[in-house]
Protein backbone atom coordinates (compact mmCIF):
# COMPACT_ATOMS: atom_id res chain seq x y z
CA UNK A 1 0.00 0.00 0.00
CA UNK A 2 2.58 2.63 1.06
CA UNK A 3 4.63 2.17 -2.60
CA UNK A 4 1.42 2.59 -4.19
CA UNK A 5 0.19 5.44 -2.62
CA UNK A 6 3.19 7.13 -2.30
CA UNK A 7 3.56 6.54 -6.23
CA UNK A 8 -0.52 8.50 -6.13
CA UNK A 9 0.77 11.23 -3.90
CA UNK A 10 4.19 12.07 -6.08
CA UNK A 11 1.61 11.76 -9.73
CA UNK A 12 -0.48 14.15 -8.05
CA UNK A 13 2.40 16.83 -7.58
CA UNK A 14 3.16 16.15 -4.10
CA UNK A 15 6.81 16.28 -3.36
CA UNK A 16 6.74 12.93 -1.66
CA UNK A 17 9.10 10.81 0.19
CA UNK A 18 8.64 7.37 0.99
CA UNK A 19 10.65 6.05 3.92
CA UNK A 20 11.12 2.22 4.45
CA UNK A 21 10.91 1.94 8.05
CA UNK A 22 10.87 -2.27 8.06
CA UNK A 23 13.95 -4.06 8.54
CA UNK A 24 12.73 -6.35 5.81
CA UNK A 25 13.05 -3.75 3.28
CA UNK A 26 10.38 -4.89 1.44
CA UNK A 27 9.73 -1.45 -0.45
CA UNK A 28 13.48 -0.77 -1.39
CA UNK A 29 13.72 -3.96 -2.44
CA UNK A 30 10.42 -3.58 -4.77
CA UNK A 31 12.03 -0.79 -6.02
CA UNK A 32 15.62 -0.01 -6.29
CA UNK A 33 18.23 -3.37 -7.25
CA UNK A 34 20.53 -1.39 -5.01
CA UNK A 35 18.52 -0.83 -1.89
CA UNK A 36 21.18 -3.24 0.30
CA UNK A 37 24.34 -1.05 -1.33
CA UNK A 38 22.37 1.99 0.30
CA UNK A 39 22.01 3.86 3.74
CA UNK A 40 18.73 4.60 4.97
CA UNK A 41 16.67 5.22 7.33
CA UNK A 42 18.57 2.43 10.21
CA UNK A 43 21.41 4.12 9.35
CA UNK A 44 20.14 7.49 10.03
CA UNK A 45 18.29 6.18 13.33
CA UNK A 46 21.33 4.30 14.77
CA UNK A 47 24.20 6.94 13.92
CA UNK A 48 23.37 10.64 14.53
CA UNK A 49 26.42 11.72 12.23
CA UNK A 50 24.78 10.17 8.73
CA UNK A 51 22.77 12.74 7.05
CA UNK A 52 19.38 12.93 5.46
CA UNK A 53 20.57 13.81 1.79
CA UNK A 54 22.93 10.66 2.04
CA UNK A 55 20.03 8.63 2.45
CA UNK A 56 17.69 10.03 -0.47
CA UNK A 57 17.39 8.53 -3.10
CA UNK A 58 15.81 10.31 -6.36
CA UNK A 59 13.44 8.38 -8.80
CA UNK A 60 12.49 9.28 -12.47
CA UNK A 61 10.24 10.95 -11.10
CA UNK A 62 10.99 14.55 -9.78
CA UNK A 63 8.43 14.59 -7.12
CA UNK A 64 9.25 11.04 -5.84
CA UNK A 65 12.30 9.83 -3.42
CA UNK A 66 12.69 7.50 -1.68
CA UNK A 67 14.11 6.63 1.68
CA UNK A 68 15.58 2.48 1.99
CA UNK A 69 15.56 0.36 4.98
CA UNK A 70 19.76 0.79 4.57
CA UNK A 71 22.32 -0.86 5.48
CA UNK A 72 20.35 -2.69 9.20
CA UNK A 73 23.70 -1.85 10.74
CA UNK A 74 21.82 -2.72 13.64
CA UNK A 75 19.02 -4.73 12.53
CA UNK A 76 17.58 -5.76 15.98
CA UNK A 77 16.83 -1.70 16.47
CA UNK A 78 13.32 -2.81 15.11
CA UNK A 79 12.84 -4.97 18.42
CA UNK A 80 13.48 -2.06 20.90
CA UNK A 81 11.38 -0.80 23.22
CA UNK A 82 8.73 1.93 22.44
CA UNK A 83 10.80 5.27 22.54
CA UNK A 84 13.85 4.40 22.47
CA UNK A 85 14.38 6.04 19.35
CA UNK A 86 11.64 8.96 19.60
CA UNK A 87 13.99 11.57 19.77
CA UNK A 88 16.16 10.10 16.34
CA UNK A 89 12.88 9.56 14.49
CA UNK A 90 11.39 13.01 15.57
CA UNK A 91 14.78 14.50 14.29
CA UNK A 92 14.54 12.80 10.81
CA UNK A 93 10.96 14.27 10.59
CA UNK A 94 12.19 17.42 11.47
CA UNK A 95 15.01 17.29 8.70
CA UNK A 96 12.49 15.87 6.15
CA UNK A 97 10.61 18.63 6.85
CA UNK A 98 12.87 21.37 6.53
CA UNK A 99 13.53 19.42 3.32
CA UNK A 100 10.08 20.50 2.02
CA UNK A 101 8.48 17.45 1.43
CA UNK A 102 4.69 18.00 0.95
CA UNK A 103 4.06 14.49 2.66
CA UNK A 104 6.51 11.73 3.89
CA UNK A 105 5.19 8.39 3.93
CA UNK A 106 6.78 5.91 6.29
CA UNK A 107 5.77 1.95 5.94
CA UNK A 108 6.63 0.67 9.28
CA UNK A 109 7.02 -3.39 10.70
CA UNK A 110 3.88 -4.46 11.70
CA UNK A 111 3.01 -3.98 15.36
CA UNK A 112 2.00 -1.22 17.47
CA UNK A 113 5.39 -1.24 19.39
CA UNK A 114 9.21 -0.34 19.27
CA UNK A 115 10.46 1.40 16.36
CA UNK A 116 6.77 1.17 14.80
CA UNK A 117 5.13 3.08 17.85
CA UNK A 118 8.00 5.23 17.75
CA UNK A 119 7.30 6.36 14.36
CA UNK A 120 3.51 6.44 14.76
CA UNK A 121 4.06 9.05 18.09
CA UNK A 122 5.96 11.26 15.97
CA UNK A 123 3.70 11.31 13.08
CA UNK A 124 0.86 13.47 12.14
CA UNK A 125 -1.71 10.72 11.05
CA UNK A 126 -1.83 6.95 10.77
CA UNK A 127 -3.41 4.51 7.76
CA UNK A 128 -3.57 0.85 8.90
CA UNK A 129 -3.58 -1.60 6.44
CA UNK A 130 -5.89 -4.47 7.23
CA UNK A 131 -6.42 -7.49 5.11
CA UNK A 132 -9.64 -8.68 4.75
CA UNK A 133 -9.78 -11.74 6.40
CA UNK A 134 -10.83 -13.50 9.02
CA UNK A 135 -7.47 -13.67 11.48
CA UNK A 136 -6.49 -10.00 10.88
CA UNK A 137 -10.70 -8.61 11.65
CA UNK A 138 -9.98 -10.81 15.54
CA UNK A 139 -6.91 -8.95 15.68
CA UNK A 140 -8.89 -5.93 15.90
CA UNK A 141 -9.24 -5.33 19.36
CA UNK A 142 -5.37 -5.43 20.41
CA UNK A 143 -5.12 -2.92 16.92
CA UNK A 144 -7.49 -0.56 18.80
CA UNK A 145 -6.20 -0.81 22.48
CA UNK A 146 -2.64 -0.29 21.01
CA UNK A 147 -3.52 2.52 19.04
CA UNK A 148 -5.59 4.20 21.66
CA UNK A 149 -2.54 3.54 23.75
CA UNK A 150 -0.31 5.33 21.70
CA UNK A 151 -2.77 8.19 21.24
CA UNK A 152 -2.00 8.96 25.10
CA UNK A 153 1.71 9.37 24.34
CA UNK A 154 0.79 11.55 21.06
CA UNK A 155 -3.06 13.00 21.42
CA UNK A 156 -2.74 14.99 18.43
CA UNK A 157 -2.22 11.77 16.10
CA UNK A 158 -5.01 11.36 13.44
CA UNK A 159 -6.23 8.22 12.41
CA UNK A 160 -6.60 8.83 9.34
CA UNK A 161 -8.26 5.37 8.78
CA UNK A 162 -8.29 1.81 8.75
CA UNK A 163 -7.35 0.61 4.68
CA UNK A 164 -8.69 -2.31 3.85
CA UNK A 165 -6.26 -4.57 1.59
CA UNK A 166 -6.20 -7.76 -0.17
CA UNK A 167 -10.23 -8.14 -0.35
CA UNK A 168 -11.63 -10.75 -2.84
CA UNK A 169 -15.32 -10.30 -3.59
CA UNK A 170 -15.44 -13.69 -4.82
CA UNK A 171 -14.67 -15.51 -1.50
CA UNK A 172 -16.66 -15.49 1.22
CA UNK A 173 -14.95 -15.18 4.17
CA UNK A 174 -12.98 -11.91 2.60
CA UNK A 175 -16.82 -10.18 2.20
CA UNK A 176 -17.56 -11.15 5.82
CA UNK A 177 -14.50 -9.68 7.07
CA UNK A 178 -15.18 -6.00 5.59
CA UNK A 179 -18.60 -6.32 6.61
CA UNK A 180 -17.94 -7.12 9.92
CA UNK A 181 -15.42 -4.42 9.74
CA UNK A 182 -17.79 -2.33 8.83
CA UNK A 183 -20.19 -3.24 11.53
CA UNK A 184 -17.68 -2.81 14.27
CA UNK A 185 -15.83 0.81 13.70
CA UNK A 186 -17.33 3.90 12.45
CA UNK A 187 -17.88 4.93 8.76
CA UNK A 188 -15.06 8.00 9.49
CA UNK A 189 -12.59 4.79 10.78
CA UNK A 190 -12.69 3.10 7.72
CA UNK A 191 -11.22 4.28 4.61
CA UNK A 192 -13.78 3.61 1.62
CA UNK A 193 -11.23 2.46 -0.96
CA UNK A 194 -10.37 -1.08 -0.36
CA UNK A 195 -7.65 -2.21 -1.93
CA UNK A 196 -8.35 -5.73 -4.09
CA UNK A 197 -6.01 -8.77 -3.82
CA UNK A 198 -4.47 -8.55 -7.33
CA UNK A 199 -1.99 -10.72 -9.18
CA UNK A 200 -0.90 -7.59 -10.74
CA UNK A 201 1.07 -6.44 -7.48
CA UNK A 202 3.37 -9.56 -7.77
CA UNK A 203 3.88 -8.64 -11.09
CA UNK A 204 4.73 -4.94 -10.32
CA UNK A 205 6.80 -6.25 -7.09
CA UNK A 206 8.73 -8.28 -9.68
CA UNK A 207 9.55 -5.36 -11.83
CA UNK A 208 10.56 -3.17 -9.20
CA UNK A 209 7.66 -0.77 -10.10
CA UNK A 210 4.70 0.89 -8.91
CA UNK A 211 1.76 -1.38 -9.96
CA UNK A 212 -0.09 2.38 -11.01
CA UNK A 213 2.90 2.29 -14.22
CA UNK A 214 2.26 -1.42 -15.20
CA UNK A 215 0.44 -1.61 -18.99
CA UNK A 216 -2.22 -2.95 -17.54
CA UNK A 217 -2.52 -1.36 -14.05
CA UNK A 218 -4.98 1.53 -15.07
CA UNK A 219 -7.34 -0.16 -12.55
CA UNK A 220 -5.13 -0.10 -9.75
CA UNK A 221 -3.87 3.59 -10.31
CA UNK A 222 -7.44 4.90 -10.12
CA UNK A 223 -8.07 3.00 -7.04
CA UNK A 224 -4.57 4.16 -5.30
CA UNK A 225 -5.72 7.90 -6.74
CA UNK A 226 -8.82 7.28 -4.92
CA UNK A 227 -7.36 6.34 -1.82
CA UNK A 228 -5.00 9.17 -1.87
CA UNK A 229 -7.88 11.66 -2.52
CA UNK A 230 -9.30 10.13 0.99
CA UNK A 231 -6.20 10.97 2.73
CA UNK A 232 -6.06 14.34 1.68
CA UNK A 233 -8.85 15.22 2.93
CA UNK A 234 -8.73 13.57 6.30
CA UNK A 235 -5.50 15.11 6.98
CA UNK A 236 -6.70 18.18 5.51
CA UNK A 237 -3.43 18.26 2.78
CA UNK A 238 -3.10 21.86 1.02
CA UNK A 239 -2.70 21.37 -2.93
CA UNK A 240 0.97 20.61 -3.43
CA UNK A 241 2.55 24.11 -4.20
CA UNK A 242 4.68 25.32 -7.44
CA UNK A 243 7.84 24.05 -7.19
CA UNK A 244 11.12 26.25 -7.68
CA UNK B 1 -24.95 -13.56 13.46
CA UNK B 2 -22.05 -12.23 12.18
CA UNK B 3 -18.82 -15.29 12.65
CA UNK B 4 -16.15 -13.05 13.07
CA UNK B 5 -17.80 -10.62 15.58
CA UNK B 6 -18.51 -13.70 17.58
CA UNK B 7 -15.09 -13.84 18.50
CA UNK B 8 -14.66 -10.69 19.78
CA UNK B 9 -16.73 -8.21 22.55
CA UNK B 10 -18.28 -6.00 19.83
CA UNK B 11 -18.91 -3.86 22.60
CA UNK B 12 -15.88 -3.44 23.97
CA UNK B 13 -14.65 -3.03 20.54
CA UNK B 14 -16.86 -0.32 19.05
CA UNK B 15 -16.25 1.70 22.44
CA UNK B 16 -12.24 1.39 21.54
CA UNK B 17 -12.81 2.51 18.36
CA UNK B 18 -15.07 5.35 19.39
CA UNK B 19 -12.22 6.75 21.17
CA UNK B 20 -9.88 6.62 18.52
CA UNK B 21 -12.16 9.05 16.45
CA UNK B 22 -12.67 11.30 19.45
CA UNK B 23 -10.63 14.36 19.79
CA UNK B 24 -8.16 14.18 22.93
CA UNK B 25 -8.94 17.83 22.94
CA UNK B 26 -7.41 18.48 26.58
CA UNK B 27 -4.58 15.98 26.26
CA UNK B 28 -1.72 17.68 25.45
CA UNK B 29 2.18 16.48 25.51
CA UNK B 30 4.40 19.08 27.02
CA UNK B 31 1.90 21.64 26.88
CA UNK B 32 3.20 25.11 27.79
CA UNK B 33 2.52 25.17 32.00
CA UNK B 34 -0.41 27.20 33.09
CA UNK B 35 1.24 30.25 35.00
CA UNK B 36 -1.92 30.50 36.63
CA UNK B 37 -1.33 34.27 37.09
CA UNK B 38 -4.03 36.74 37.66
CA UNK B 39 -5.25 39.86 37.88
CA UNK B 40 -3.45 40.68 41.24
CA UNK B 41 -0.15 39.58 39.81
CA UNK B 42 2.41 42.80 39.28
CA UNK B 43 5.60 41.22 38.31
CA UNK B 44 8.61 39.57 39.81
CA UNK B 45 10.49 42.22 42.37
CA UNK B 46 13.71 40.45 41.26
CA UNK B 47 13.94 38.73 37.85
CA UNK B 48 15.11 34.97 38.19
CA UNK B 49 18.24 34.18 37.66
CA UNK B 50 17.69 31.25 35.14
CA UNK B 51 16.67 31.89 32.15
CA UNK B 52 15.93 28.65 31.13
CA UNK B 53 13.37 28.24 33.52
CA UNK B 54 9.68 29.95 33.68
CA UNK B 55 8.49 30.14 36.92
CA UNK B 56 5.39 28.99 38.04
CA UNK B 57 2.71 31.20 39.34
CA UNK B 58 2.23 32.03 42.69
CA UNK B 59 -0.45 30.58 44.49
CA UNK B 60 -0.69 29.37 47.93
CA UNK B 61 -0.57 26.02 46.66
CA UNK B 62 2.53 26.53 44.72
CA UNK B 63 4.62 27.67 47.70
CA UNK B 64 7.63 26.31 47.93
CA UNK B 65 7.26 22.06 48.85
CA UNK B 66 9.03 21.13 51.80
CA UNK B 67 11.77 19.09 51.64
CA UNK B 68 11.98 15.63 51.72
CA UNK B 69 13.23 13.91 54.70
CA UNK B 70 12.52 16.69 57.01
CA UNK B 71 9.86 16.11 59.88
CA UNK B 72 7.24 15.24 58.16
CA UNK B 73 4.67 16.10 61.46
CA UNK B 74 6.66 19.58 61.87
CA UNK B 75 4.09 22.48 61.94
CA UNK B 76 3.95 23.59 58.07
CA UNK B 77 6.48 26.88 57.77
CA UNK B 78 4.35 29.53 57.10
CA UNK B 79 2.72 30.06 54.00
CA UNK B 80 2.39 33.43 52.64
CA UNK B 81 -1.08 34.61 50.96
CA UNK B 82 0.70 35.58 47.28
CA UNK B 83 -1.86 38.58 47.39
CA UNK B 84 -0.08 39.91 50.62
CA UNK B 85 3.14 38.53 49.51
CA UNK B 86 5.14 41.51 48.59
CA UNK B 87 7.85 39.26 48.06
CA UNK B 88 8.60 37.52 45.32
CA UNK B 89 6.55 34.37 45.69
CA UNK B 90 8.42 32.06 43.67
CA UNK B 91 12.35 31.67 43.42
CA UNK B 92 13.12 29.14 41.33
CA UNK B 93 16.84 27.67 42.70
CA UNK B 94 17.30 30.67 45.19
CA UNK B 95 20.43 30.70 46.79
CA UNK B 96 19.51 33.25 49.40
CA UNK B 97 16.43 31.90 51.11
CA UNK B 98 14.03 35.16 51.56
CA UNK B 99 13.15 35.38 55.22
CA UNK B 100 9.59 33.96 55.06
CA UNK B 101 11.25 30.46 54.35
CA UNK B 102 12.66 28.04 56.11
CA UNK B 103 16.14 26.81 56.80
CA UNK B 104 15.38 23.79 54.84
CA UNK B 105 13.64 25.01 51.95
CA UNK B 106 16.43 27.33 51.71
CA UNK B 107 18.94 24.54 52.24
CA UNK B 108 16.90 22.24 49.64
CA UNK B 109 18.23 23.31 46.18
CA UNK B 110 22.01 24.08 47.09
CA UNK B 111 22.33 20.95 49.10
CA UNK B 112 19.37 17.95 49.22
CA UNK B 113 19.19 17.38 53.22
CA UNK B 114 21.33 14.42 54.39
CA UNK B 115 19.05 11.52 55.14
CA UNK B 116 17.65 12.10 58.64
CA UNK B 117 16.37 8.83 60.90
CA UNK B 118 13.48 8.59 59.59
CA UNK B 119 14.73 7.75 56.11
CA UNK B 120 16.51 4.57 57.56
CA UNK B 121 14.73 1.15 57.01
CA UNK B 122 13.76 -0.73 54.25
CA UNK B 123 13.78 0.21 50.91
CA UNK B 124 10.11 -0.30 50.68
CA UNK B 125 9.17 1.58 53.68
CA UNK B 126 11.83 4.73 52.67
CA UNK B 127 10.23 4.61 48.91
CA UNK B 128 6.47 4.85 51.30
CA UNK B 129 7.59 7.87 53.29
CA UNK B 130 8.81 9.38 49.73
CA UNK B 131 5.32 9.10 48.52
CA UNK B 132 3.48 10.19 50.94
CA UNK B 133 6.47 13.33 51.28
CA UNK B 134 5.15 13.87 47.64
CA UNK B 135 1.60 13.55 48.28
CA UNK B 136 2.12 16.18 51.16
CA UNK B 137 4.59 18.95 49.00
CA UNK B 138 3.00 18.05 45.63
CA UNK B 139 -0.44 17.26 45.83
CA UNK B 140 -0.04 14.10 44.11
CA UNK B 141 -2.62 11.93 43.41
CA UNK B 142 -0.74 8.85 43.23
CA UNK B 143 3.04 7.69 42.59
CA UNK B 144 4.67 4.54 41.31
CA UNK B 145 8.28 3.78 41.48
CA UNK B 146 9.82 1.63 38.34
CA UNK B 147 12.72 0.04 38.34
CA UNK B 148 15.51 -0.58 34.96
CA UNK B 149 13.49 -3.52 34.08
CA UNK B 150 10.16 -1.69 34.50
CA UNK B 151 9.34 -3.67 37.32
CA UNK B 152 7.21 -1.74 40.35
CA UNK B 153 9.43 -0.64 43.33
CA UNK B 154 6.13 0.67 44.86
CA UNK B 155 3.18 0.54 42.59
CA UNK B 156 0.01 2.34 43.45
CA UNK B 157 -2.99 0.10 41.83
CA UNK B 158 -4.72 3.13 40.39
CA UNK B 159 -2.42 3.76 38.28
CA UNK B 160 -0.68 0.73 37.20
CA UNK B 161 -1.40 1.68 33.32
CA UNK B 162 0.56 4.22 33.03
CA UNK B 163 3.44 2.08 33.93
CA UNK B 164 3.91 1.39 30.33
CA UNK B 165 3.85 4.85 29.49
CA UNK B 166 6.31 5.84 32.04
CA UNK B 167 8.72 3.81 30.75
CA UNK B 168 8.37 5.22 27.26
CA UNK B 169 8.46 8.45 28.39
CA UNK B 170 11.70 8.19 30.26
CA UNK B 171 13.36 6.22 27.57
CA UNK B 172 12.65 9.24 25.29
CA UNK B 173 14.25 11.62 27.21
CA UNK B 174 17.74 11.72 27.52
CA UNK B 175 18.33 14.19 30.58
CA UNK B 176 21.90 16.02 30.02
CA UNK B 177 24.42 14.01 32.57
CA UNK B 178 24.42 15.34 35.77
CA UNK B 179 21.50 17.34 35.62
CA UNK B 180 17.94 16.03 36.91
CA UNK B 181 14.77 16.13 34.34
CA UNK B 182 11.50 14.88 33.90
CA UNK B 183 8.57 14.70 30.71
CA UNK B 184 5.43 15.14 31.63
CA UNK B 185 2.15 14.34 29.40
CA UNK B 186 -1.17 15.62 30.60
CA UNK B 187 -3.59 12.52 31.27
CA UNK B 188 -6.98 13.97 32.09
CA UNK B 189 -8.47 17.84 32.62
CA UNK B 190 -6.26 18.58 35.83
CA UNK B 191 -3.82 15.91 35.91
CA UNK B 192 -0.42 15.22 34.70
CA UNK B 193 1.59 12.55 34.48
CA UNK B 194 5.39 13.37 35.81
CA UNK B 195 7.85 11.27 34.77
CA UNK B 196 11.60 11.11 36.45
CA UNK B 197 14.00 8.97 35.74
CA UNK B 198 16.70 8.82 38.62
CA UNK B 199 20.27 7.02 38.66
CA UNK B 200 20.76 5.79 42.06
CA UNK B 201 22.58 2.71 43.32
CA UNK B 202 19.89 0.83 42.36
CA UNK B 203 20.47 1.80 38.74
CA UNK B 204 18.13 4.10 36.58
CA UNK B 205 14.98 4.22 38.68
CA UNK B 206 11.61 6.08 37.14
CA UNK B 207 9.17 8.19 39.01
CA UNK B 208 6.07 8.60 37.99
CA UNK B 209 3.06 10.73 39.56
CA UNK B 210 0.15 12.14 38.98
CA UNK B 211 -0.02 15.81 39.65
CA UNK B 212 -2.53 18.70 39.21
CA UNK B 213 0.45 20.36 37.56
CA UNK B 214 3.91 19.76 35.79
CA UNK B 215 6.93 19.86 38.18
CA UNK B 216 8.86 22.61 37.30
CA UNK B 217 12.67 22.28 36.96
CA UNK B 218 13.68 23.49 40.36
CA UNK B 219 10.82 21.05 42.08
CA UNK B 220 12.31 18.51 39.17
CA UNK B 221 15.76 18.69 40.75
CA UNK B 222 14.52 18.11 44.69
CA UNK B 223 12.25 15.39 43.82
CA UNK B 224 15.16 13.28 41.40
CA UNK B 225 17.29 14.36 45.22
CA UNK B 226 14.80 13.03 46.91
CA UNK B 227 14.32 9.71 45.08
CA UNK B 228 18.35 9.39 44.82
CA UNK B 229 18.60 9.71 48.73
CA UNK B 230 15.36 7.24 49.46
CA UNK B 231 17.51 4.84 47.34
CA UNK B 232 20.60 4.98 48.63
CA UNK B 233 21.48 1.88 51.22
CA UNK B 234 21.39 3.87 54.40
CA UNK B 235 25.04 3.39 56.18
CA UNK B 236 25.16 1.35 59.55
Amino acid sequence: MAINLAHSFARAGFRTLLVDADPQGSVGLSLTRQSRLLSGFYDYISDPGTPLDRIIVPTRMETFSLVTAGQGGDYEIGGTPTGVHLSRVRSFLRAVEARDFDICLIDTPAGLFGLTADVICSSHGVIIPQQAEPLGIRSLPKMLEGLNRLRVIHPGLKVVGVGLTMVQQDMEESRDSVQAMKNLLPPELILRTSIPRDALFVKASARGLPIGVMEDGVGALAVFDSLRSEVEVRLNLAPPGPRE
Amino acid sequence: MDPIESWMDADSVRRLAHQLVTPLTSAEVDAPDDAGYDDSFVGYVQPPSSAQVAPQGPSAEDAPPKPFLTTSGSTPSAEVSPANDPEPPAQPAVETPTPAASAAEAAVPAAPAAPAGSSAGPLVSRMEQFRQWLADSYRSRGAFVLDRDGNPVIDDPAYAKLHFLARSLAQAYRPVKGEAGNVHVKIGSDAFLSVVPVDTAFGCLVLGAVLPTPLDAPAVRVVADALAQVATPPKR
